[in-house]
This record gives structure tokens, C-alpha cells and sequence, in this order.
């Protein structure tokens, strides 16, 4: 057995820093600060290093699947450095009155005067060494206890370097807050770290409501219980299967996390059981909304049939607009570039997820590793395309005709990937001419190449070109589009205003590309799998990068919709 | 305004001829109760009396958070007979500390104590008792005791022993003492600080020990000019008074160090309650005024203050604050307008009117002519109390980042009311310089400081008797 733990992509990344920073401030801040710190301690400046600790494992006390509890030795003397800034009280007799009662104090007329001096201290060559517990759930993230004072010895430098009293007053001071810091703060830190890391639902709720949610977790209290204040219990993957943690920590290890295609299984649950309500015009829904949604999510009743009977039509119809999204990702689209055949494949593979979908749940661990498996034929396998096809279109019929409107119209205001965009476009694709189609999307010798491409091998890929066609219309006629084609060109307006500023990831592309795209036609044959996984993979970080860096969500959509407004020229 | 406790300790200084205001901690008063008064928070009602000449009881009840209280007792060895402690009678000057016109110095009443004041006392005690009970009267000197408990769960007790050792020694002990966990880690559950004065008019000195951290305190005072102890011509009273003191602390256990040092100049109730100079044109302006300049060597901020008062209804003040290290700077201004409401003279001159039944007796009056209405029994005195009692005064502050405070003191009915709120942008804490608004305005992930511009808002009310 092997741990592969990854110490750069900490420091690759740009995003991370700034939500320790901000963590870290918080939590500096949370609890009493000494009297003479008289502000706010603010994190300016925080550096991980390139030193990783080092790790020593003494004992696994629980391992499964879906939990880890060890422990470990811990030892670490890296280049990892913290910048903060802060205000200190600089007159004593000023604290010194501060913290006390004021009966029995001598009050000086003037002699409290305060004295505020800014103060920055740069803590360094930090020293750590200690046991740590190391506790992984599925449903909890990761929990990190110091099960001895871990600090050793770090270097404090600030401002008052020069004067000797102050300078060991501070060393001092810091070092015992550290301790602190380490026994107590750094585990709630990772803990929540580790829940925006995996959990899409915690990150988005606190990507989402910025201030005004901190200001209420500060205040300690809401308004209600937050739903996306809790982890949800079972996390759910693109295709509406529930996720375990081993798939959790296959995505996080290579670190790719379609996590924002998860979806909670709460929330189709809940939307089932709308849906369901409505069709059996129960008049108490409202009051049950509250209640029983949440005990129908709690993992005990997942095994329960009866509760779980309508979920699966919902899943599998949000399985498919997932998937389509998926299809349409930017990951997706890199391979079918590279291959004619690709396309295919992809609705191979979620043709066969949705069969799984009408499983029941019990059968989920199953199911998904199909899916993961699907995932890497995509590069090698031809063969299941033409038959899964069939299955394809099928599934697609029955769920958006009986089920489907209203998740997909909350896909339409929610989801960052927008299902519904790319059919539209397939479907104008014959009428607006290729050349004006590329002078208004961005990255014009991509898609054109990728065109040249796809009229090169145009022969395999027309055999998938009816399904789509047809299955396209169908999911148009079934569900109402009208707002999407309002929303479509105020995209491209989006579009254009924001090629400028946002050009930065889709040029990326292109020059990556290239010549595994020039290669391909030469010997393709030979390295073709060399390929598919190299631009799998480019797509894939190109993926990551976006996902980090898209803090905002107008954003997010915006360069979305760049990615996917020129569809992948279907030969004709 | 002044706490019912805090009065009767005044009313024992007096009673005493003490001279509060001859100390280096009253050097900028005037500015302090014009600039860095506090407002009432929430409501708080206070019940007090003085019971017996001896002995006075206050109950407090407020609603800060929960809902707390505290029980006062003082005791004091000097009876405070011509003390008023009726809320309705208390004259409001007293309580509400305005500006303050500095007395030129006097000396200390060498025989105050046990000849002069007791005299009085031995006679009134004679007549009770025999000659054992006078001399014990006569060796004993005055004293107050005087002990506040703070009652919810984390209670504190203070207590206070005051006690005139000689006619220019005081001596007072304060102990503090609480249950609740201390505010930092080096504060002591209690503490006790003794404090010694010395007033001798020409100059005043103030020795101070605090248990807590073994702090000691030195304060002075030097008042220039004629030494009051050795009385010259009384032709020409002095017109001015420059002042200048020090203040020193020093604990050797956690070497903390503190000094200032401060002059002020002010002009004496000479210079403008004498209309006869009027052809001698004075330097000094028609209006009293006090200047005071504090010096903090340590930590380098100076600040001066200028108080006015252009009427004796109207007072300005400010101060300007600068500090040399941080180059923090501040001000703060202020005035207090006192307003008379003079009530109509008829219905000071009927008592029976205040049930509000008087139409109806007028018109019992006019079907029967037989009726004699009641006198007054003394009209006058009456209705000059109730003009003094009518007072009402209204202070407003104002600093450099909008920290607007308002506190309004006056009498309804028989309460003594004061009402204040403090608005403003960021958190003001009296006696500290506020921080700049970018310093603490956003703190990255603090929260803490909700953005709200109301303060505080309070009503006091208090009842004595």
C-alpha cells in the first residue's frame, strides 16, 4: 500500500492561498486576542514552501472505504513562511487599565494615552514534530488532531526586531498562540478545507453567499439550519449515481474534480418528491417539504426502496442533461477533436450509465465502477458504440418526456453547464455557415482545424450523426426552450465583451493542441492512444485551471459558454 | 451625570473641605465632562436615599444584556445634614458636571476637623449624651465607608475607605474584588490600591499603591503664583491661574512605566465677576475660559484642550490630540447648553394644583363664595427651587471620524432622566483615540464589526429621597 501525497499542486495554485488566507484571518481572529492587539490580525502573506513534511505512518487503526483513521509521525522543518498584520497597543500602562476593573485602578489623567503601532510579523523556519490522527469519512472530511504540542521552534521577525525586550515579548506571545493555532484552529481549517475541496455543495454555498453568510456563521447564527453548512451526506457524480469516497479520492488524487457536475442527492431527492407530489395533487406538500426531504436523505433510509422509488427517473433524467454537459465539457471536447469516433463513445458511455440508472441504488457500487471504467475506454475502445445507441436514445425519450421539465429548467438557471446550449447549437450549425460561425467564436484555428478534422473522417462518425440529430430534436420538442434561445444570444454578447479579458485559458488550448492535431493524421494509428491521453489530459488540467480560478460564477459561464458556443463541425 | 453614591461622596468632601479639584487628575475636568461623557446604555433605573444623615443606600437596576443590578451602601462619620438628596431637589449643576470654573487656591482649614466642624457636632452630641460620648466624637475622624455590590453570577464588590487623616491628608483605600474570570491572565481576582493626598493648596501631591502588580503612583500639582498659606493684600485678587503637575507610575513586578506631565491656565471667577474693572481694560477676555496642554513623553502624544463658557448657559470645548510616533491625530468638540424652563407662576403658587384638579375646585369656588382657598405657606423659596430644578442641560460631541454623541439631563417630575445616544461610524471607547476607519473598517474575515451606526441608546433614570 502506498500514500501519494501532493505538495505542489498546494502551491501551483493560486485560489488555495487565498482561501487559507482567508480562513487562517478568520480564525485568528475568532478567538479573544490578547489585550495589546488592538486590531484585527489580517494574513498577508502565506507560502507553504517546497519542503514537504514528512510522514511517517505508526498505525491504521480503521480503514475502509469510506473511512481512514491513522496515525501518523509528523516532522517538518521546510521553507513554509506567514505574513500578518496587525495593531499593537504599544503603551502598557494602556492595557494594563484596559483589564481591569476601573473601581480600584489609579486613573491616570493622561498617562494611558494609547499608542497604536502597525505591526508585521513574518513567522519562519518553522519546526514541527508530533503525532497526528489523521481522520477521513466520507461524510466529514477530513479531521486532524495534534495529539502533542507539534511546534518546536519557529522564528519570529517583525517590526521590532531591533529592540530585545519586545522582540523575546513577541516570540513569546506568538509561539503560545501558536499552540493554540495547532491544537485547536488547524483542525477546524482543514476540516474546512477539506469539505470545500470535495463537497461542491459546501463550496458553492460559500462561493455564493459571501458576506452576508460570513457575517451570520461569524454572528453563530442563521436563519434556520443552513443546509450547506453540513456536508451533504451522499454526494452524487454527473450522472446521478452516489459517489463513495474511493471515487472522491480517485478525483482528488488526480485532482481533475468534475466536482462541479456532482450533484446532491438531496436535492434530487427533494425535487422528486415535489414532482411526485404534484402528480398525486397531495395538498400538504409545503409543510412536508421540510421535514420529510431531509429524513428521506439521511444515508439510513437510502437503503429503503419505497423512499428512493421515484428518485431514479429524476437521477436519470438529470443523469442525461448531466452527461450532455459532460459531453460538451471541455475535456470532451478536446478528445472528439482528436477523434472522429468520440462522440459516440461518450453517449456509449452514458447510454450504458442511464441502463444503470434504473437499477435500484443498492446496486450503486457496481454501477459506478462501471462508470469510471467507461472512462478510460473512451481513449481505447471502439466497440460497444453502435449498439449502445439504441439504448441511448431510448433512455433520453422516456425520462424527458414523463419527468423532465422541471429539473432541466432549473438546470437552465442553475447548473454552470448548461445542457440545453449545446443542442440549440447543433441545431443552427446547418444553417449559419461555417466562416461566420468562427469569426464570432474566439479560439478560430482550434475549431477550424477541429473541423477540417472531422470532414477528414467524416465516414465513422456519420453513423452517430442521426442519433444525435434525433435525440436532439426530441429533447427540443419535449422540453420548452423558449428562454433558452432568448439566453443564447445575450451569451455570445457576454461572449464577445469578454474575449478580451478571459482569452487566457482558451488560447492555452489551441497551442497545446496543435501538434498532436497536425501529428494525428501521419501516424495516428501508432500513437493514437498516446494521444488521446495526452489531450485528455491537457483538457483535464485546462479543466482544473478554470474550475479554480472561477471564484465568480459569471465568469465561469461566460468562459463555458466560449468553450462550447462553436460546436464540434459534424460532417455532412 | 453623577452617580447618587458619587454625590454623597462629593457632599462628604465639601462637608469636609476637601478640594477635589486641587489634584493633577481634575487638570483637564472641564474638557472631560464636556467631551468624554458617557451615555446611559439601555435603561437603568436607580433607587436611592439618604436614609439618616449617616447613611445612604442605592439600588441600581439595568438591562445590559441580562438584566443586572448592584447594592450600595455608604456610611460616613460626618453627618450630611445640609446635603439635598431628594432627586427633586438635588440642584442639577451638581450632578451634571459641565465646565468647571477653577477657584484660586485656598488654603486648607488648619482647624477645621476636630475644633471648628465639631464643634457643631459636639454640641448637637452633647445634647444626647454625656462628655465620654463627645471625646470619642472629638478623637474620631471623619470617615466614609462606603461598599457597592455588583450582583449578577460574576459578582464584584467594591468598596471605598475614605478617612481625613489630617487637615491636608486624605487617605483612601479601594478594593475591588470579583468572582468572574478576569479580563487577562495577570489581573488578579482583586486588588487593592491605597492612595495617599496631600493638598496644600500651593501645590497638592498624591501617593498611589496598587497590589495589583505592585503598581506605584506619584501625581503633583504646583499651582504658580501667591502662595495661599501666607494671605497678602486682598486688594487684588488674582485674575489667573497657571497650573502645572506630573504624573508617574511605575510596577516593578511587570515593569510597566507611565508619565505625563500637564499645564493649564485658566482664568478665575475674579476676572469676570468683577464689573467695576471694566474701565481697566484685562488682558484676559470677558469670558471664562481654561486652556490645558498634556504632555506624554513615552508615548509621544501631546494634546491640547480650549474650553469656553460664553454664557452661563453655554459652554464650548475641544481638544486636539497628536502623536508624534504614530502620527494619530484627533479631535473632538463639544458644548453643553443648559436651558431653563420656567413653569407659569400661578401654578407654583398653588400646591394643591399638581392632582390637575384645580378647573374643577375653581368652579366649586365660583358657586361657593363662602370658600376660603388654602395659602401657600411659602411661595417664594418654592418657586426658586423649582426654577433651580426645572434646569435641564444638553450636551453633544462630535470627533473627527462623525462619532456624534447627544445626552440630555434634565427633571421629570421627580426623576432625575438622562438620556443619551452615541451614533457613528466605527466603536468608540471613551479616553482612547479612535483608530482610523481604514485600520479597522475591513478586517478581512473578522465580521465582528457590524457596520451599524447606532451605538448605543439609553435611559437613566434615578430616584432618590
Amino acid at each position: 500500500m502506498a500514500f501519494n501525497f501532493n505538495w505542489s499542486p498546494l502551491m501551483a495554485d493560486a485560489s488555495f492561498y487565498t482561501r487559507a488566507q482567508d480562513l487562517l484571518t478568520a480564525a485568528l481572529n475568532k478567538s479573544p486576542k490578547p489585550p495589546i492587539i488592538v486590531d484585527d490580525i489580517i494574513v498577508t502573506e502565506l507560502n507553504l514552501g517546497s519542503i514537504p513534511p514528512e510522514l511517517e505512518i505508526l498505525e491504521i487503526g480503521d480503514l475502509a472505504e469510506d473511512r481512514f483513521r491513522g496515525i501518523f509521525k509528523m516532522s517538518y522543518s521546510g521553507d513554509a513562511f506567514l505574513t500578518l498584520k496587525t495593531r499593537v497597543q504599544a503603551n502598557p500602562l494602556n492595557t494594563y487599565l484596559l483589564t481591569r476593573p476601573s473601581f480600584a485602578t489609579p486613573l491616570p489623567l493622561a498617562a494611558a494615552t494609547p499608542l497604536t503601532i502597525p505591526l508585521q510579523i513574518t513567522l519562519s523556519d518553522i519546526k514541527l514534530s508530533g503525532f497526528v490522527i489523521l481522520v477521513f469519512s466520507k461524510q466529514k472530511g477530513i479531521t486532524v488532531v495534534f495529539r502533542n504540542d507539534p511546534l518546536e521552534s519557529l522564528k519570529v521577525s517583525s517590526t521590532f526586531d531591533s529592540i530585545p525586550f519586545v522582540r523575546d515579548f513577541l516570540q513569546k506571545e506568538i509561539e503560545a498562540q501558536l499552540r493554540i493555532l495547532f491544537m485547536d484552529e488547524l483542525p477546524a481549517i482543514i476540516h474546512r478545507l477539506s469539505l470545500r475541496l470535495w463537497v461542491p455543495e459546501y463550496r458553492a454555498g460559500e462561493d455564493f453567499e459571501t458576506q452576508a453568510e460570513k457575517a451570520e456563521t461569524a454572528n453563530g447564527e442563521g436563519p434556520g439550519q443552513d443546509p450547506l453548512a453540513s456536508p451533504p451526506q451522499d454526494p452524487v457524480d454527473a450522472l446521478g449515481h452516489a459517489l463513495d469516497e474511493s471515487d472522491i479520492a480517485s478525483l482528488s488524487l488526480d485532482s481533475s474534480v468534475e466536482a462541479h457536475s456532482l450533484f446532491s442527492q438531496k436535492n434530487l431527492l427533494r425535487l422528486a418528491a415535489l414532482t411526485d407530489s404534484q402528480r398525486t395533487l397531495s395538498l400538504f406538500t409545503p409543510s412536508i417539504r421540510e421535514v420529510v426531504y431531509r429524513a428521506w436523505t439521511s444515508p439510513t433510509d437510502q437503503t429503503d426502496a419505497a423512499g428512493s422509488v421515484t428518485s431514479p427517473v429524476l437521477s436519470r433524467t438529470h443523469s442525461q442533461v448531466g452527461s450532455m454537459s459532460s459531453f460538451q465539457d471541455s475535456a470532451s471536447i478536446a478528445s472528439m477533436q482528436t477523434r472522429s469516433s468520440t462522440p459516440s463513445h461518450t453517449f456509449s458511455g452514458y447510454g450504458l450509465s442511464l441502463g444503470a440508472g434504473r437499477h435500484s441504488k443498492a446496486h450503486s457500487r457496481k454501477r459506478k465502477k462501471r462508470v469510471v471504467d467507461l472512462r478510460r475506454p473512451k481513449t481505447t475502445d471502439d466497440a460497444p458504440s453502435v449498439s449502445d445507441e439504441s439504448a441511448f436514445t431510448e433512455s433520453t425519450s422516456a425520462p424527458s418526456v414523463c419527468s423532465a421539465p422541471l429539473p432541466i429548467l432549473n438546470e437552465q438557471s442553475d447548473d454552470p453547464v448548461t445542457p440545453p446550449l449545446s443542442p440549440d447549437n447543433d441545431l443552427h450549425l446547418p444553417i449559419i455557415p461555417d466562416r461566420h460561425r468562427m469569426s464570432i467564436s474566439r479560439p478560430a484555428p482550434r475549431r477550424d482545424i477541429a473541423a477540417e478534422m472531422m470532414r477528414d473522417m467524416g465516414g465513422p462518425s456519420s453513423t452517430s450523426d442521426p442519433a444525435t440529430q434525433a435525440t436532439q430534436s426530441e429533447d427540443t420538442s419535449a422540453t420548452p426552450r423558449a428562454t433558452m434561445r432568448a439566453q443564447i444570444p445575450s451569451i455570445y454578447l457576454n461572449e464577445k465583451q469578454d474575449a478580451g479579458s478571459s482569452t487566457g485559458v482558451p488560447r492555452q488550448l489551441p497551442s497545446a493542441i496543435l501538434p498532436f492535431l497536425n501529428d494525428n493524421p501521419m501516424n495516428r494509428v501508432v500513437d493514437q492512444a498516446l494521444v488521446e491521453r495526452l489531450a485528455g489530459e491537457i483538457a483535464r488540467r485546462m479543466r482544473d485551471e478554470k474550475f479554480m480560478a472561477t471564484n465568480a460564477c459569471g465568469s465561469f459561464w461566460d468562459r463555458h459558454s466560449q468553450e462550447e458556443s462553436p460546436p464540434p463541425a459534424y460532417g455532412h | 451625570m453623577l452617580d447618587f453614591m458619587d454625590y454623597i461622596q462629593l457632599a462628604f468632601a465639601e462637608a469636609t473641605s476637601w478640594n477635589r479639584d486641587n489634584s493633577y487628575s481634575s487638570l483637564t475636568a472641564t474638557a472631560q465632562s464636556l467631551l468624554d461623557f458617557s451615555t446611559p446604555e439601555r435603561l437603568r433605573v436607580h433607587i436611592s436615599s439618604l436614609a439618616t444623615p449617616h447613611f445612604a443606600t442605592s439600588y441600581t437596576l439595568g438591562t445590559v444584556g441580562l438584566i443586572d443590578g448592584s447594592v450600595s451602601y455608604l456610611y460616613s462619620t460626618v453627618p450630611l445634614d445640609n446635603t439635598p438628596s431628594r432627586s427633586a431637589l438635588i440642584p442639577l449643576r451638581k450632578l451634571a458636571r459641565g465646565y468647571r470654573q477653577v477657584q484660586p487656591p485656598v488654603a486648607p482649614v488648619e482647624d477645621w476637623g476636630w475644633n471648628s466642624l465639631l464643634d457643631g457636632l459636639g454640641s448637637f452630641q452633647s445634647t444626647h449624651a454625656g462628655d465620654g460620648n463627645t471625646h470619642v466624637s472629638l478623637s474620631q475622624k471623619a470617615t466614609l465607608l462606603h461598599a457597592t455590590l455588583h450582583l449578577p453570577p460574576p459578582t464584584t464588590l467594591n468598596a471605598l475607605f475614605l478617612r481625613r487623616i489630617s487637615p491636608t491628608m486624605q487617605l483612601s483605600l479601594a478594593v475591588c474584588s470579583t468572582r468572574g474570570p478576569p479580563l487577562s491572565k495577570s489581573a488578579p481576582q482583586a486588588s487593592l490600591l491605597g492612595q495617599l493626598c496631600h493638598d496644600t493648596g500651593k501645590y497638592s501631591n498624591e501617593y498611589l499603591f496598587s497590589t495589583d502588580n505592585s503598581l506605584f503612583g506619584w501625581r503633583g500639582l504646583w499651582n504658580f503664583g501667591p502662595d495661599p498659606r501666607h494671605p497678602r493684600d486682598p486688594s487684588s485678587p488674582p485674575v489667573s491661574l497657571l497650573s502645572a503637575g506630573a504624573e508617574a507610575y511605575y510596577s516593578p513586578v511587570s515593569s510597566l512605566i507611565g508619565m505625563s506631565t500637564g499645564l493649564r491656565f485658566s482664568t478665575l471667577p475674579a476676572a469676570t465677576e468683577t464689573p467695576s474693572s471694566t474701565t481697566t481694560t484685562t488682558p484676559i477676555s470677558t469670558f471664562p475660559y481654561t486652556l490645558t496642554l498634556i504632555l506624554t513623553p513615552l508615548t509621544g502624544s501631546l494634546s491640547t484642550t480650549y474650553s469656553l463658557r460664553a454664557s452661563p448657559n453655554l459652554a464650548f470645548s475641544s481638544r486636539f490630540g497628536f502623536n508624534v510616533y504614530s502620527w494619530e491625530s484627533e479631535m473632538v468638540a463639544g458644548c453643553e447648553l443648559w436651558r431653563r424652563r420656567r413653569k407659569p407662576q400661578h401654578q407654583q403658587d398653588d400646591p394643591a394644583d399638581h392632582d390637575g384638579l384645580e378647573w374643577a375646585r375653581r368652579k366649586m369656588r365660583m358657586h361657593d363664595p363662602d370658600y376660603a382657598p388654602p395659602t401657600a405657606p411659602a411661595p417664594a423659596p418654592v418657586a426658586a427651587e423649582s426654577d433651580e430644578g426645572n434646569e435641564s442641560v444638553l450636551k453633544i460631541r462630535v470627533d473627527q471620524s462623525w462619532n456624534v454623541r447627544l445626552l440630555w439631563e434634565g427633571r421629570v417630575k421627580e426623576l432625575l432622566v438622562s438620556a443619551g445616544v452615541g451614533l457613528g461610524p466605527s466603536s468608540f471607547s471613551p479616553s482612547s483615540w479612535s483608530v482610523p476607519a481604514s485600520g479597522s473598517a475591513q478586517a478581512g474575515g473578522g465580521g465582528g464589526h457590524a457596520k451599524s451606526y447606532w451605538h448605543g441608546v439609553g435611559v437613566s433614570v434615578s430616584y432618590s429621597s
